[in-house]
């Protein structure tokens, strides 16, 4: 019976295991495209770009905690510059890392961007806040919406449109205010970097794993298109919110100052030159090109945007520095200068988000009805 | 378009009175039968699917602006839970449909839901919803319930003899198929296609992560061939399944191509449809080969049969006449479809295009050019977005609902000019529209669009 069984399974054709070894001879012997390095790009992104990029957000708000602990401990001229710079170089790493602002940063069960970064600030809030008899301790800021809360807040404590902050701060409420904002900052910029890293919530992992493990991206093809499109998205947001609305596009043309992005420091036109490194990191990776970026997968396809995207970035750049006021009296002084600036940008972005995208085959699909 | 008077009054040797007679040759109702419930499965699992994946909210509800078609501006999505009702009433029709009970009504009535709904949204058309309207618009024209049905069973324990199915219901459906593929299988012989493999080699070398045939998916030369193999499949596969010796390969093919494309391509329920459909081509009384002859009353050539009257046949002849000329409707505008897309839709161009666009609008106002700048990917949702920014119609259309917007809010004189850009097939970007013409303001016709931009640029 067993001779008879094993006879009939060897005279019965095994389309599976023919099939298989079938591709398998021809996986072998044919000629093959240029091997896949998405997943291998995504593992690296996660871990030594967006990681480190958040870990050092995490130290830099702590320095300027501590840089906003001295400052109120003994308020003066030089502490407070201290502290001004303090922020600035806390602020550039999340300007940098803006466009990996998906995941922890935007998703529904995390939202941590807005906690650690809503603008336009909202003054009237805070002074109402001030002006209460709420407490302003950590824990109670801890509970507040985003517009009592974040950099923002901390940068219009430090630069009050009126002046005098050095007298502001020798207030003492205001001064544990903003010393409570420091501590959240801290502690929200920890909990952004624990949950990319492995170590903690590792959404790293949901990168590398896209496709297999990853319960966030159902492909490689949607982690791969989620980073590339963010290339797009991250212009368009620059041009739509930093420029354009100051500028009163949706005002019929009238300057809306008032609504620009780190509108009290006058650091606008920097964050978004801090936008244009973090694309370029994602781009052409990092500077000594250990860290590849999304050009090496676009040379291995047979394609190089190169020449393009380097000159995209150049003009960019060149358009933003050559305002030579802060944005928000440009807007109203030299708006053709940010208008120029603005169409430099969104060449770069038509760039990204119509040539590259399209020739990478990486547009977005949301559902089935997104197809033939 | 079927009638039981005045069915054959031609003389009997005129070709005429020749076709109409075959059309009215009895045929087992079994395949229709068989076809119906397969079909109607899946009307079923689409509903579900629609509302399982809340899909309902997300491209009835949720959006606050419609792209509809040209001429059918009126409809409109049903408030709220009305929505959920109307979905509901075309689940409970397709329902029906499968089980046979009233199955022409329930035909009709799903084709008329069905159809409201994708009429409602532009950025949510599918070759193969349409398709699905076509279909279940012809079953309600047909004795689809003649077999296989709870129709059938109520008429044997009535007494009555069961209804008899003609060649005429077999031959149009096989009609709208073999044209489905005709054109799927036309429309692929274009350069992009045929001389770059394009989009297929895009698109196949994004599964080079596949386990095993990744390297393989990713190889160029693969490409060309799935491009030549696709297109021959669909410019022939309709022939070789209408012949009974090639008939059991051929659909070995399409079922092989089906699940190929259904792995590879978020396409759907797509291939399942396709699947289904191509049993129409088999020999009308294949359940009953499959399922024992006992297992199924026959019923060809019965009385109270439907045959095709003359009308019916002439309306039978513009119905296929229209399926014709609609996907040849590209030709009276000029330049590449592909790009332009007008006489794009409902053509069967499956497949075709990989396109990325960006869209932005200016929108001047009053007589000192008040100037305001739309970015409208947040007022669309993304699939609206997306849709929009590849196909010039929808951009017009946003336009016009811009101004309309603009002048509900008292502005006067508002004109409204689009940024827009798009790469098609891996070529360089262009400019799609025309950025100094007024699109609110140009024609809302079918006429040709002469404000997009034409394609200048060979795929890479």
């Amino acid at each position: 019976m067993n001779h008879r069984a094993r006879s009939r399974i060897s005279e019965r054709p095994r389309p599976a295991l023919t099939l298989i070894v079938l591709l398998g001879v021809l996986t072998g012997c044919a000629s093959t495209g240029a091997p896949d390095t998405r997943r291998e790009l995504l593992t690296t992104w996660s871990n030594e770009l967006i990681v480190p990029i958040y870990a050092e957000l995490e130290e830099r708000s702590q320095a300027l905690d501590s840089s906003l602990g001295d400052m109120c401990a003994s308020p003066s001229e030089a502490s407070l510059e201290a502290a001004k710079r303090a922020w600035s170089v806390a602020r550039e790493p999340l300007k940098r890392g803006e466009v990996f602002a998906f995941g922890p940063f935007s998703r529904p069960e995390y939202r941590i961007g807005p906690k650690l970064d809503s603008w336009p600030a909202r003054p009237e809030e805070v002074e109402e806040l001030l002006a209460s008899a709420s407490p302003v301790d950590p824990q109670t800021i801890g509970t507040l919406g985003v517009w009592h809360k974040g950099l923002p807040v901390i940068e219009y404590l430090l630069y009050p449109p009126e002046g005098g902050a050095t007298a502001l701060l020798s207030d003492a409420r205001r001064c544990e205010y903003l010393r409570s904002v420091g501590a959240e900052l801290v502690s929200r910029a920890r909990e952004l970097h624990l949950a990319w890293a492995p170590e903690g919530g590792n959404f790293a992992a949901e990168l590398s794993g896209a496709g297999r493990t990853s319960t966030a991206f159902r492909s490689l093809k949607d982690a791969f298109g989620e980073i590339v499109n963010r290339l797009g998205f991250t212009l368009e947001n620059v041009r739509k919110d930093k420029l354009g609305r100051p500028l009163g596009d949706s005002a019929g043309g009238i300057a809306q100052p008032a609504v620009a992005e780190s509108r009290f420091s006058g650091r606008s036109l920097r964050d978004i030159l801090d936008n244009l490194d973090g694309i370029e990191l994602v781009f052409f990776g990092d500077a000594s090109r250990t860290i590849p970026g999304v050009a090496q997968y676009a040379r291995e396809r047979g394609q190089s945007f190169d020449p393009e995207v380097t000159a995209g970035l150049a003009a960019a750049r060149d358009a933003l520095l050559a305002i030579d006021v802060p944005l928000t009296e440009a807007v109203a002084t030299e708006s053709e200068r940010v208008r120029e600036a603005s169409a430099r940008l969104g060449e770069l972005q038509s760039l990204f988000q119509v040539e590259i995208i399209g020739a990478l085959g990486l547009t977005l699909s949301f559902n089935d009805n997104d197809g033939d | 378009m079927t009638g039981t008077e005045g069915a054959l009054s031609s003389h009997p040797q005129s070709p005429l009175a020749r076709l109409i007679e075959r059309c009215n040759a009895p045929r087992d109702g079994a395949g229709l039968g068989a076809f119906r419930v397969l079909f109607g499965a899946l009307l079923c699992l689409s509903v579900a699917r629609f509302w399982a994946y809340g899909w309902i909210e997300e491209l009835y509800l949720s959006p606050t602006f419609h792209f509809t078609y040209w001429g059918f501006e009126w409809v409109r999505p049903w408030a709220g839970a009305w929505m959920y009702a109307h979905f509901a009433l075309m689940g409970a029709a397709a329902l029906a449909l499968c089980a046979g009970f009233q199955s022409r009504i329930s035909a009709l009535v799903f084709f008329l839901t069905f159809t409201y709904a994708e009429l409602i949204e532009k950025a949510s058309y599918l070759n193969h919803y349409y398709f699905v309207s076509l279909v279940t618009l012809l079953l309600a024209g047909m004795p689809c319930g003649a077999s296989l049905s709870i129709d059938a069973a109520r008429r044997r324990r009535r007494g009555l003899p069961p209804l008899a199915v003609r060649y005429w219901s077999y031959g149009m459906l096989r009609a709208q198929l073999a044209l489905l593929y005709f054109f799927a299988g036309f429309a692929k012989l274009n350069p992009d296609w045929l001389f770059h493999a394009e989009p297929l080699r895009t698109w196949l070398s994004l599964h080079a992560d596949a386990p095993l045939v990744g390297p393989l998916l990713a190889a160029p030369w693969l490409a060309y061939v799935a491009s030549y193999a696709g297109a021959a499949y669909d410019l022939s596969i309709s022939a070789w399944l209408s012949l009974r010796r090639t008939r059991p390969y051929a659909y070995a093919v399409v079922v092989v191509f089906h699940l190929a494309v259904w792995l590879l391509f978020p396409i759907g329920m797509f291939s399942w449809v396709m699947i289904a459909a191509a049993t129409i081509f088999f020999e009308p009384d294949w359940p009953r080969r499959w399922l024992g002859r006992g297992a199924l009353h026959a019923n060809a050539g019965r009385a109270d049969s439907p045959r095709l009257s003359r009308l019916s046949l002439g309306l039978s002849s513009a119905y296929l006449a229209v399926q014709v000329m609609v996907p040849l409707r590209y030709v009276l505008y000029p330049g590449n479809v592909n790009w332009h897309e007008q006489g794009f839709r409902f053509s069967w161009r499956v497949m075709l295009i990989e396109k990325a666009g960006q869209v932005e609008f200016r929108v001047l106002t009053g007589d000192d050019d008040r100037r305001y700048v739309i970015y409208p990917r947040e007022a669309l949702t993304p699939l609206q977005y997306k849709m929009m920014s590849t196909q010039p119609d929808m951009i017009q259309q946003y336009a016009r609902h811009l101004r309309q917007s603009f002048v509900s809010q008292g502005h006067q004189r508002v004109r409204v000019y689009a940024d827009a850009w798009a790469s098609l097939n891996g070529r360089p970007r262009q400019r799609l529209i025309d950025p100094d013409v007024d699109l609110a303001s140009a024609p809302w016709s079918l006429g040709q669009k002469p404000w997009i931009l034409p394609l200048h640029s060979k795929a890479s």
